[in-house]
């Protein structure tokens, strides 16, 4: 366990917000990423085998298909805490086995938001009670088709968007493929990030962090800075701006393996 | 699904379209536009790697001659039919 977190067992004690039993308990986001900054939450996930009861409850495609949710503030700061059960990870598991994977490449459509927030964050958690259990789950998730249903997901909304952004810039309607060839250009990097295993997707804020961290060798940072922040759009020619981004959405493409 | 005799002039500059969407699986390449998909072979992936909407298809056949260690006309030639090809199947634009 990390020497920054040995307080979060008791803290979750002291909240009454761990159950009696569980089989692990893990930090993850930005704070254990060390991207954190003063007004970061801890987000904290519990798995056990019996279903918390307290909070609020979201809906997962999983069966139960519900997660609970609590929140608390500990010296100063907020804590998200959200309770999966053990059940709920092993069918969140077979989702994306490579059986899953290769009956169909579109089986990110199974997953719910807060499935795909589990997945991506699994990879960064941090365990402060059950590590080997923690362990366990990312080696079967290590050599499933994780890293593959992520990278097809981030392809197929940057696929759908740029087919969108050529249909407005046929029309005219350039406003439109400005803004469309912008969604299109942050999924292909997403895709991207993806494919180096650094996972975010749902999480947008962090994604110059994950460029950085992964470094991909297809474009600089400076490159990528650049058109995520419309340095080069000329308001006189906007199809100018949205042909170049297409451009370096296909660019990842060619270098991104499924 | 070739057109042997059919050949894009040398001098023509080839674009991506907009809407072509690309995959690689697996070792394999797969290209697809609004109606046609098309598996490329390893050397036709590295001619649609080096399509940046500037390169004549003659200068890409000067690379590919230069990777594949063959003449640069035979592989001119077998640039402006693959161009040819993809072009009569909306994966390619010639200008």
């Amino acid at each position: 366990m990390s020497h920054r977190y040995t307080q979060v067992l008791a803290g979750l004690r002291t909240a009454d917000l761990l159950p009696a039993s569980h089989e692990c308990v893990f930090v993850s986001g930005s704070v254990v990423r060390g991207w954190g900054n003063p007004t970061s939450d801890l987000d904290l996930h519990v798995i056990s085998a019996e279903p918390w009861t307290g909070g609020e409850s979201s809906h997962v495609a999983l069966d139960p298909g519900t997660l609970r949710h609590e929140g608390a503030f500990v010296d100063g700061v907020r804590w998200d805490v959200e309770y999966w059960l053990g059940g709920q990870i092993e069918q969140l598991l077979e989702k994306v086995s490579w059986k899953s994977f290769e009956a169909d490449h579109a089986v990110w459509k199974s997953l719910s938001p807060a499935e795909i927030g589990m997945l991506e964050r699994l990879p960064y958690a941090v365990a402060v009670a059950g590590a080997d259990r923690l362990h366990e789950v990312r080696e079967r998730l290590r050599s499933s088709a994780h890293r593959s249903v992520f990278v097809s997901y981030a392809l197929d909304m940057a696929d759908s968007y740029t087919e969108d952004a050529a249909g407005q810039c046929a029309t005219g309607d350039l406003h439109s493929a400005v803004l469309t060839a912008r969604l299109a250009f942050e999924h292909a990097v997403d895709a991207l990030l993806a494919g180096h295993g650094q996972f975010g997707s749902k999480w947008p804020k962090w994604r110059a962090r994950r460029w950085q961290e992964a470094n991909p060798a297809v474009m600089t940072f400076e490159e990528f800075w650049s058109l995520a922040t419309m340095r080069t759009f000329d308001p006189a020619d906007p199809r100018a701006w949205v042909e170049q981004v297409i451009a370096a959405c296909q660019k990842i493409f060619m270098e991104v393996d499924v | 699904m070739s057109h042997p005799d059919s050949a894009a002039p040398l001098d023509a500059v080839p674009r991506r379209p907009m809407n072509v969407r690309i995959r690689n699986h697996r070792g394999t390449t797969v290209i697809g536009g609004y109606e046609h998909a098309l598996e490329l072979s390893e050397s036709a992936a590295f001619v649609w790697r080096q399509i940046d909407g500037v390169r004549t298809l003659r200068e890409i056949g000067r690379l590919m001659a230069g990777e594949y260690d063959i003449g640069e006309e035979s592989a001119a030639h077998d640039v402006a039919e693959l161009a040819a090809e993809l072009a009569a199947y909306d994966l390619l634009e010639l200008g």
